[in-house]
């Protein structure tokens, strides 16, 4: 009886010895998506909700003003901080590398960007209420306005927080992966000019004066057409790939002072005198510039 | 007499772990791997006269369409019987079908491969690892070479009514097929470890004979995997017809547009096809060293993100893809793919 309570004993610990290695073998080695996407930790539906918190604000505001071209300008903006969005939270589900913390330090900021979004909603609703003279529904549509700015803001912070997390702990170098991400890239930062420069806490400013020809706005709407119409299947290969191999060299101060000039003023690329530089640049400048993209 | 049985059974260890330790594999250079190879490719071709498996030891060299031969063999049968059920096969066994141009292009990989010379010396550890890849192949092809041979001896008792066994042997031959392109990525990809010693990925201010090289063959084997994982493992499907135009339709008897035609895919088959190397830049080429540069960058990530995608596919097929997550990933990727195919094209292969 002794003999047999012993040999059970030895073989529970034995098979607890087996199951500990190979519970810590896959906690260790197993890809583990740190953000919980794929379970649903942070909520898929997040972008539908975005997308509806601040809905017809602009039909509350009269057309052809400075202040509806801004609207009209930020939602763009809104448009592309969703698909940078999307890409990085897709690619963050593979890891070669872990960072819990980086990811719990994602997901507190996502949970903010929830309750802005909340936010929108709650005050783009009263916005809509009946029964309200006009001068209170042109202050509830302000106040729309600012939360909007909010959760636009917050949405670029974690933008940011994303791309860096998936560099780190998805791909191989720290720098974009491919011609797609170059574009996204350009495409945020040039947002981010100009909703610093032109949108934020500037749109229920009185006396904005007649933006309508702002090199830098619309620069901006230029580059996002463009943008949004490129072709997804590169038919030239060799403009996109300049881009790509030339975007990598250039840095971010750079890139914005040259789409704050670009547009205004064309000969700005030829006053280049460093020669690696104005290749960069002129290479940039024909691929938002030329049709064929 | 307890301490000598002891001490019996220590030397037999002893003896059984050393021996372990020395396996062909252990001690092949690269010159072993590739006559191992070459013995391989030998043993498996047709005979003319009974169209079954015939076993070759002499020295006469037979071209590695050979491989090729043994879907071409059966797509000529399955054509003649147009047995029910048995029409699927014909896209991917045909000489033009997916399955054989994968085959011929990660096969002509290992040409190319085979083909770079070089003076420095490869670790054991990566020669081991290249012949006990060749070896697995080799099981394969034994398997498939069996299975064939099956098939052939199914369709000589084929009838209308008894097409069963042949449908069955059909679908076995395809398993292994399959298998067979998976077996020739694994030595692909343990080549190009080897050089990965020789020709590293790391910037250069200057470029040496086969940095190229190796950067065209690394992308066509990468690309290659891409469109295997992507065209045929992700949709299991026996009928995936991605390099064809047209197909044609069996109930209305007319070839009509494919509308899973993959351009990009052709479009490798004849970079694979093509001369490996355009010719070795000059030195001092500041575009070239600019472009491989860039190029070893993008094939990292290339190779990173097939890793990903082999992940994905597996995902997806276990059903844990609920939020299209790991779809979406593959919807994306083939922007960067197909970029990346253009990039090599036009600016490393010109």
């Amino acid at each position: 009886m002794k003999n047999i309570i012993k040999f059970i004993l030895r073989m529970a610990v034995v098979a607890g010895i087996v199951v500990g290695i190979v519970f810590a073998i896959n906690h260790f080695t197993g890809r583990k998506d740190a953000l919980l996407v794929s379970n649903k930790s942070v909520d898929a539906n997040i972008v539908e909700r975005y997308v509806e918190s601040a809905t017809d604000v602009e039909s509350y505001i009269e057309s052809n003003t400075a202040k509806r071209k801004r609207i009209d300008a930020l939602n763009k903006i809104n448009t592309v901080l969703i698909e940078y969005y999307n890409h990085y939270l897709t690619n963050s589900i593979f890891e070669n590398s872990k960072d819990e913390g980086f990811a719990k330090s994602i997901v507190k900021e996502i949970e903010i960007l929830e309750t802005k979004i909340d936010d929108t909603k709650y005050y783009m609703n009263l916005a809509k209420s009946n029964g309200i003279s006009q001068t209170e529904r042109d202050l509830r549509v302000n106040n729309v306005i600012n939360f909007y700015l909010a959760q636009t803001e917050q949405l670029f912070k974690i933008n940011d927080m994303l791309k860096n997390y998936v560099y780190k702990v998805n791909y191989k170098f720290t720098s974009p992966k491919s011609v797609y991400e170059v574009q996204l890239e350009m495409i945020k930062d040039y947002s981010k000019y100009v909703f610093d420069n032109e949108i934020n806490g500037k749109i229920n400013a009185d006396n904005l004066g007649d933006t309508l020809s702002s090199p830098q706005q619309n620069g901006f709407l230029k580059v996002y057409d463009k943008f949004m119409n490129r072709q997804k299947f590169s038919v030239n290969g060799d403009k996109e790939t300049k881009l790509f191999d030339r975007y990598s060299s250039i840095t971010n101060e750079y890139l914005t002072e040259f789409y704050n000039h670009v547009f205004d003023q064309q000969g700005y690329i030829e006053s280049v005198e460093d020669m690696s530089m104005k290749n960069n640049l002129d290479a940039l400048y024909n691929y938002i510039m030329q049709s064929s993209f | 007499m307890k301490n000598l049985k002891f001490t019996i059974v220590a030397v037999i260890l002893a003896c059984l772990f050393v021996f372990a330790g020395c396996t062909k594999a252990s001690k092949a250079n690269l010159q072993n791997c590739n006559d191992l190879y070459d013995d391989m490719i030998l043993k498996y071709t047709l005979d003319s006269q009974s169209n079954k498996t015939k076993y070759f030891d002499d020295e006469e060299r037979v071209d590695l369409y050979s491989l090729n031969s043994f879907g071409t063999e059966i797509y000529n049968y399955i054509n003649t019987i147009n047995a029910d059920g048995s029409q699927y096969y014909l896209n991917t066994l045909s000489k033009d079908g997916e399955y054989n141009v994968l085959v011929h292009a990660v096969s002509e990989l290992f040409l190319k491969w085979k083909n770079i010379s070089f003076t420095q010396e490869i670790p054991q550890e990566l020669i081991k690892n290249l012949y006990e890849n060749i070896e697995s192949l080799n099981g394969t092809l034994k398997e498939l070479a069996d299975r064939k041979d099956m098939i052939m001896t199914n369709f000589e008792n084929y009838t209308d009514k008894n097409s069963i066994p042949m449908l069955r042997s059909l679908k076995e031959f395809n398993k292994y097929y399959l298998e067979l392109i998976q077996k020739f990525f694994n030595v692909s990809v343990a080549y190009e470890k080897i050089y990965e010693t020789v020709f590293p990925s790391k910037t250069l201010t200057s470029l040496r004979s086969g940095d190229i090289t190796k950067l065209v063959l690394s992308s066509e084997l990468y690309l290659a995997k891409y469109y295997y994982l992507k065209n045929i493992v992700l949709t299991n499907n026996y009928t995936s017809r991605f390099s064809f135009e047209n197909v044609y339709n069996y109930e209305t008897n007319e070839f009509v547009e494919n509308e899973y035609y993959d351009a990009n895919f052709k479009q490798l088959v004849e970079m694979v096809n093509g001369d490996a190397i355009m010719g070795e830049p000059e030195a001092g080429n500041e575009d070239k060293i600019f472009y491989y540069n860039a190029g070893i960058q993008r094939l990292e990530n290339l190779k990173n993100n097939i890793a990903n995608l082999e992940y994905a596919v597996s995902q997806i097929k276990n059903n844990n893809d609920k939020n299209n997550l790991y779809k979406n990933f593959i919807d994306e990727l083939q922007y960067e793919v197909q970029g990346y195919q253009a990039f090599i094209l036009n600016n490393i292969m010109k």
